[in-house]
Parts: C-alpha cells; sequence; structure tokens
C-alpha cells in the first residue's frame, strides 16, 4: 500500500517506457565513446611504452684524448642518472659507418677530413621525461673531455607537445560530449516531469515536500545510470574481446600476447561510476527546474 | 487552546490591479463547527478555501488557523501545515495509476508513516466511507460518487483539524450529493471541524449550518440555513 520512491519509479519505468529507453541509450551511448576514448589511449600507450625505441643521443670528445681520459669519460656517463648505455665510436668507425651509409662514393675526401671527432653513442632508459634528457645532457656537457651533446630532442619536445595538444583536445571533446548527454538526458526527464505534473500536484496537496517529490526522480537516474553504464561496460568487454582477437591473429607477433587489453577496474569502476553520476545529474536538473518552478 | 480554529480578518486576494477576487473578508470558525461558504460563480469560494489551504497567499489581511498564520507561513511550512487540514477538491485529484488504498493512504505516505499504520488507518476510512471492498480496485472502475467518497477518505486519513471541501457535489447526481453531505456531517460529528464551498441552495437547506454568503469577493451574509432535516 505504500508508495516508497523505488516503488514509484519502477512504476513510471512501466508507464513511460520508451522515454526511459532513451535516456539509458544516451547514458550507454556517452559511455560508449568515453570507455572506446580510454580503452584507446591505454591500448596505445601500452604498445607505444612496449615498441618505443630507446632515446640515444651522441656525445662528441675533443680531439686528442687518451685512451684514459675516454674510459673515465665513459665511466661517469655510465654512472648518470638514467643513463643505459655509453658506445665509443672512434673518428675512423665513424668515417667508416658513413662510409657504409653513403656506399664509399667520397671515401676518400671523407678519410682525409677532419670533420669527424670522437663519440659515444649514449642511450637513455625507456621513457625518459625531457627533464631527464637535459639533466643528463647538461652533466655530460659539463665534463672536460666533451666537446658537444646532440639528443635531437627537439622532434622528441614536439612530439610530446603535439601528444599532450590531442589529449587536451580529446578530454575537452569529452567533457563536451559528457554536458550534452546531461543535457539531453535532463530533457527527457524534462519530458517525464511534465507527464507527472498531475502527480506532482497532488502529491504537493497532500503535504508532499520536495524531497518526497524529487526521490522517485533520483532513484530512476540512478537505475537508469546503472543500466546505461553496465550496458556500455559489456559492449565495450565484448568490443575490447574482439580487438585483441584481431589483433592477436595480426600483429601478435610484433605485439605480444596481450596486444589489446580491457580497462582496469579502476578505470571501469570509474566509468561506471560517471554513467550513473550523468544519470544522476539528469536528474537534479529536473528538480531544480521543480524547484524553480515551485517558487515562482 | 483557543475556541477558535480559524480567524480571517481583513483577508483579501487581488490577482491585479482593480481586479479582487476576495475584499476585507472577516470571520471565524470554532472548533468542530460545521459551515458552507456560498456564493454565485466568481463570488471567491474557490480563493477563500485555496487561501485556507495554503495554495495561494492572501495580499492583505490576517488568516489564523490553529494559531498559525497562513498568510505569512514560509514556503517550506507549506507541506506540513497541509498534512494538518484536509481538502477534498470538486474533479477529486485522484491518481489514475495508483489504487484506491494507495490513493487513501498517500497523505500518510507523505508523512512516512509505519506501513502497518498506514494500513490500519486507510482500512478504517474507507469502511467509513462505505468502500471497504473496493481498497484495491483503480479509480477508474469506480462511479463518480465512489470517486468523491475515495478523495473524502484521503483528506480525513490524516485526522484532520479542518477538512475544506471545494463544491464537493458538483459534480454528483442528487442522491450521491445527498450521501456525500451525510458523509461530511459523520465527519463532523467526528470533532472535524468542515467548511464546504457550494452553491447548491437545496442541499443547504437539508443540511441546516452556517452560512456564510460571498458576493463580488465580499461577505454579503452570515446565517443559519434552513430547519428541514438532512439525516
Amino acid at each position: 500500500m505504500t508508495m516508497s520512491p523505488l516503488k514509484r519509479s519502477l512504476k513510471d519505468f512501466r508507464r513511460h517506457p520508451w522515454l526511459h529507453l532513451v535516456s539509458v541509450a544516451t547514458v550507454t551511448l556517452a559511455l560508449l565513446i568515453l570507455g572506446s576514448f580510454l580503452l584507446f589511449t591505454r591500448n596505445i600507450e601500452e604498445i607505444a611504452e612496449r615498441t618505443s625505441p630507446e632515446i640515444t643521443g651522441t656525445v662528441y670528445l675533443r680531439d686528442g684524448m687518451s685512451e684514459g681520459s675516454i674510459e673515465g669519460a665513459r665511466a661517469r656517463i655510465l654512472a648518470l642518472d638514467g643513463v643505459s648505455a655509453a658506445v665509443f665510436k672512434s673518428r675512423a668507425k665513424v668515417v667508416a659507418d658513413l662510409e657504409g651509409i653513403l656506399g664509399g662514393a667520397s671515401s676518400g675526401s671523407l678519410r682525409d677530413a677532419e670533420l669527424f671527432p670522437d663519440v659515444f653513442e649514449v642511450g637513455l632508459k625507456a621513457g625518459s621525461s625531457p627533464i631527464v634528457i637535459k639533466a643528463v645532457s647538461d652533466a655530460m656537457k659539463s665534463f672536460a673531455e666533451v666537446a658537444d651533446v646532440d639528443f635531437s630532442d627537439d622532434w622528441l619536445a614536439h612530439y610530446r607537445r603535439l601528444r599532450r595538444g590531442l589529449e587536451i583536445v580529446g578530454w575537452v571533446l569529452l567533457i563536451g560530449l559528457l554536458v550534452g548527454c546531461s543535457f539531453i538526458i535532463a530533457n527527457f526527464m524534462g519530458m517525464r516531469h511534465q507527464s507527472r505534473r498531475a502527480e506532482i500536484d497532488v502529491v504537493r496537496l497532500m503535504g508532499g515536500s520536495n524531497g518526497y517529490v524529487f526521490r522517485p526522480f533520483l532513484w530512476e537516474g540512478i537505475l537508469e545510470g546503472v543500466l546505461g553504464s553496465g550496458v556500455a561496460l559489456c559492449i565495450l568487454y565484448m568490443g575490447t574481446s574482439l580487438l585483441a582477437t584481431v589483433v592477436k591473429v595480426s600483429w601478435g607477433g610484433l605485439l605480444g600476447d596481450r596486444a589489446w587489453t580491457f580497462l582496469t577496474a579502476p578505470q571501469a569502476s570509474l566509468l561506471f561510476a560517471v554513467g550513473v553520476a550523468m544519470a544522476v545529474a539528469g536528474s537534479l536538473t529536473v528538480f531544480l527546474r521543480f524547484h524553480s518552478e515551485s517558487a515562482r | 487552546m483557543s475556541a477558535k480554529l480559524v480567524r480571517l480578518y481583513g483577508v483579501g486576494k487581488q490577482y491585479a490591479p482593480k481586479r479582487f477576487a476576495l475584499k476585507d473578508v472577516t470571520f471565524d470558525l470554532d472548533r468542530g463547527e460545521f459551515a458552507f461558504v456560498t456564493g454565485v460563480n466568481g463570488s471567491g469560494k474557490t480563493t477563500l478555501l485555496k487561501l485556507l489551504f495554503a495554495m495561494e497567499r492572501a495580499t492583505a489581511g490576517t488568516i489564523m488557523v490553529n494559531n498559525r498564520d497562513v498568510s505569512t507561513l514560509p514556503k517550506g511550512g507549506v507541506p506540513q501545515y497541509r498534512r494538518e487540514v484536509g481538502y477534498v477538491f470538486q474533479d477529486f485529484k485522484l491518481l489514475a495509476d495508483l489504487t484506491v488504498s494507495e490513493n487513501v493512504g498517500l497523505p500518510l505516505d507523505v508523512r512516512k508513516m509505519r506501513r502497518e499504520e498506514i494500513e490500519f488507518r486507510v482500512r478504517g476510512v474507507l469502511s467509513l466511507v462505505g468502500l471497504a471492498e473496493r481498497g484495491a480496485d483503480y479509480p477508474s472502475a469506480l462511479s463518480g460518487g465512489e470517486q468523491q467518497r475515495v478523495a473524502i477518505a484521503r483528506s480525513i486519513v490524516g485526522k484532520p483539524m479542518l477538512l475544506l471541501a471545494d463544491e464537493p457535489t458538483g459534480n454528483l447526481d442528487a442522491r450521491n450529493a445527498r450521501e456525500i453531505m451525510t458523509l461530511f456531517r459523520e465527519i463532523h460529528e467526528m470533532g472535524t471541524t468542515v467548511l464546504i464551498a457550494t452553491h447548491d441552495e437545496a442541499l443547504m437547506e437539508e443540511f441546516p449550518a452556517r452560512v456564510i454568503e460571498l458576493a463580488h469577493g465580499a461577505i454579503s451574509s452570515d446565517r443559519q440555513s434552513g430547519t428541514g432535516g438532512g439525516r
């Protein structure tokens, strides 16, 4: 006989199935886009991490260094934080490598020229940040044996700036999308609110507080959020499984067995929470609309 | 406790400049009194009841109900106030997708009363209005007279100190109207103060009571209706 808010919500689900279905579909769609973005970012990051080449640079040594000085410099370079390798290349080896690249076309002039110094090819640990690269570079430049250091970090900085920019654009688009979806949900809830205007009026005339009126809307938001998020996560999981199979078959040798993975538990939970929050935000909008109407 | 349950002093309601729905209305209702408000259409009967039920705010004067100033009631205090006053609407205002029992139990549900208590009280009032067997039915399965009985049951289930009824017999035939009026008498005899807006002269003659007549928003007479027995 009593009408709990949940019971009133469920009753409305039966009364207006299409309106609720559209709200659920909106949440699902929003989460599919958000989830795909997260999945793509996560997997691309992992693949990039797994397949990224070592960051290398060239350390040019001053002329006339003794073998002892060169060994001392090598030891100090290897002792620097972030350095993984330091391979010495004599001037002759540098010329020979270059000749190899040029196919011996100008071997005579190259060999006689004093263009090339002895060098170290220095490798940094994978994923070293620009700050680490700069620190290592500055440290090596301060060595007496070192004439110059080149890590070709300009392109790396460009690459990182571009990636950061794309991330920001992605997030802005996502936030816009989520706000838009909340707006759509709020409008559908507003339509239901209008369709239940008479009921709300009667409840208020019976002494129902705003809270009593709002609670069913809140429950509807939660139910729609849970349903929409659940469906979206299921679709994302199935899509990921399918894609993982394709990636494994096509590029398994290059990328390994776990080339394409699903979201982590915290990411999936966050996605779920975002879906519910979006639907509840829609309910809240209706409540605020209702509240401002009743205040007139 | 004051003997007066309702006190109106200089009450006015103005919707637009020079458009008065009520003008300088002053009267009292004793606790346990039964009275009619009458007048032609547009005389201000419904507006008066709406002011008493805090559906609208007076633009002049003071309305005291049970020593509470309704004319200055804060918005947050309206739901609580309405739980102490019953209101019967001419168009019943029953919710179509709730059963008779759920409709009647609604005022108790909003008070977060225990389920057993609600069921007990709903059974009681449905027996009183002669609909004990119709609790599980939906309003659409009831006749106009039965629907009005449900509306009355809903208005008294919360044991209000004051019961207001706006043309409760307006949509009913003479026989049903008489039965509904008898029901109001029974409710009144249980101690509830009842104020009914009606323009049905015959019913007022049949059920003798105080009659406050309104004309153009002002009280034109305050008298006792005929002595013809209504019961």
